[in-house]
């Protein structure tokens, strides 16, 4: 199989690996209320350590999340987090202010990152967890395609739904 | 510092590497375990490995980080030593961990050492710090052999961890002390002399 893309480029997004300069603005975002639906908020010192997690994915897994940048500017993260290899790959998006938000940047970098997983490399699913009160996400899951679905909630996130990303089957 | 960029570094006994995705299930075994209950822990399996991943990653953020203690021979890993410094640390540490199959070798002294003159020759370090529980003996009895001293005015990174300061790059160059570590190092590699003292990392 083909090497996971470590950049990824859409009509306005460039989707590459988290790297250090990308901390203070991810430190932002972690603090602010912006992660309530995600376990958070969350103080500097847990940003550092999520970040660096967030770099170390890549290195373990062989994938992980994207930064997103627009215009060199990292704005979001966006991609597969798999902390227990035997369990399916999780797919996340994020971004990271408000000021960024309603302009499609997290259906467009999500869409770019299901593409290549499940279409180019062939990955059979995704799963996805979102807390119920957040509209926004659950609202970009089915525009992604995504099929809803009961299965129970993880330890780590009480409370959440669940949607499925299936590759398609060619009929 | 990418990944597959950290520096590996060999002493007499041991070698050095970044840590690799196929070392961590003695990473968590260690890190899961009591043995771990100076260093945070024991943690469960999502925090453990959130921490092997944040591990790799501070050598990014950082440009140092901690290294895997291997056998020369064998390759097994034996525990983990560098330089760490989350965010708001006071300042750069050097810390070690060794596997509790592992101990009573010298390798944490082995190990550390070399690291330290590490950062302090190739990374630029003009002074370290330890930050230890004060009820973890054997980290404080590593830190004294290694020549650094408690340092009641630094500050520290919650009050519940006493700061051990290393002696300074001049301090370690070519003097009685470097060489008494060295030695210490080589009586542990050779199996004819043994200490007879407390060591047990």
């Amino acid at each position: 199989m083909r090497m996971i893309a470590s950049t990824l480029t859409t009509d306005r997004l460039v989707l590459r690996h988290p790297q250090a300069s990308d901390l203070r603005a991810y430190t932002a975002y972690c603090v602010s209320t912006r992660t309530r639906f995600t376990g958070g908020a969350f103080n500097a010192v847990q940003a550092f350590d999520k970040f660096s997690a967030m770099i170390g994915h890549w290195a373990l897994r062989g994938f992980g999340r994207y930064v997103i940048t627009r215009d060199g500017q990292p704005i979001g993260h966006v991609g597969p987090l798999q902390l227990d290899a035997n369990e399916a790959p999780e797919m996340t998006w994020t971004l990271w202010d408000a000021a960024h938000e309603k302009q499609g940047f997290a259906l467009e970098a999500a869409e770019a990152v299901r593409d290549h997983l499940l279409r180019d490399q062939g990955w059979d699913h995704l799963v996805i967890r979102i807390d119920p009160g957040n509209t926004a996400s659950r609202r970009l899951a089915q525009k992604l395609g995504a099929r809803f679905a009961d299965d129970p909630a993880p330890q780590w996130l009480p409370g959440a739904v669940t949607y499925w990303l299936m590759a398609e089957v060619p009929a | 510092m990418a990944t597959q960029n950290i520096p590996v570094i060999e002493t007499n006994r041991l070698v050095l590497r970044g840590p690799e995705p196929e070392d961590y299930p003695n990473f968590k075994a260690t890190f899961t375990s009591y043995r771990a209950r100076f260093m945070g822990g024991p943690l469960n399996d999502y925090e453990a490995w959130m921490l092997y991943a944040a591990e790799i990653g501070h050598w990014q953020i950082r440009g140092f980080g901690m290294w895997m203690i291997h056998d020369k021979i064998t390759d097994e890993t034996c525990g983990m030593a560098g330089g760490w410094q989350p965010a708001k640390w006071p300042q750069a540490e050097i810390a070690w961990v060794i596997w509790p199959g592992a101990a009573g070798h010298g390798y944490a002294l082995e190990a550390t050492h070399a690291v330290r003159a590490y950062l302090y020759k190739q990374m630029g370090w003009s002074e370290a710090v330890s930050y230890i529980d004060p009820k973890n003996l054997d980290s404080i009895r590593l830190a004294e052999r290694l020549g650094a001293k408690k340092d009641t005015s630094a500050p520290s990174i919650d009050g519940n961890d006493a700061v051990y300061r290393h002696p300074s790059p001049a301090q370690l160059n070519d003097t009685q002390l470097a060489h008494g570590i060295d030695m210490e190092i080589s009586h542990y590699a050779d199996p004819l002399f043994k200490p007879k003292g407390w060591a047990i990392d």
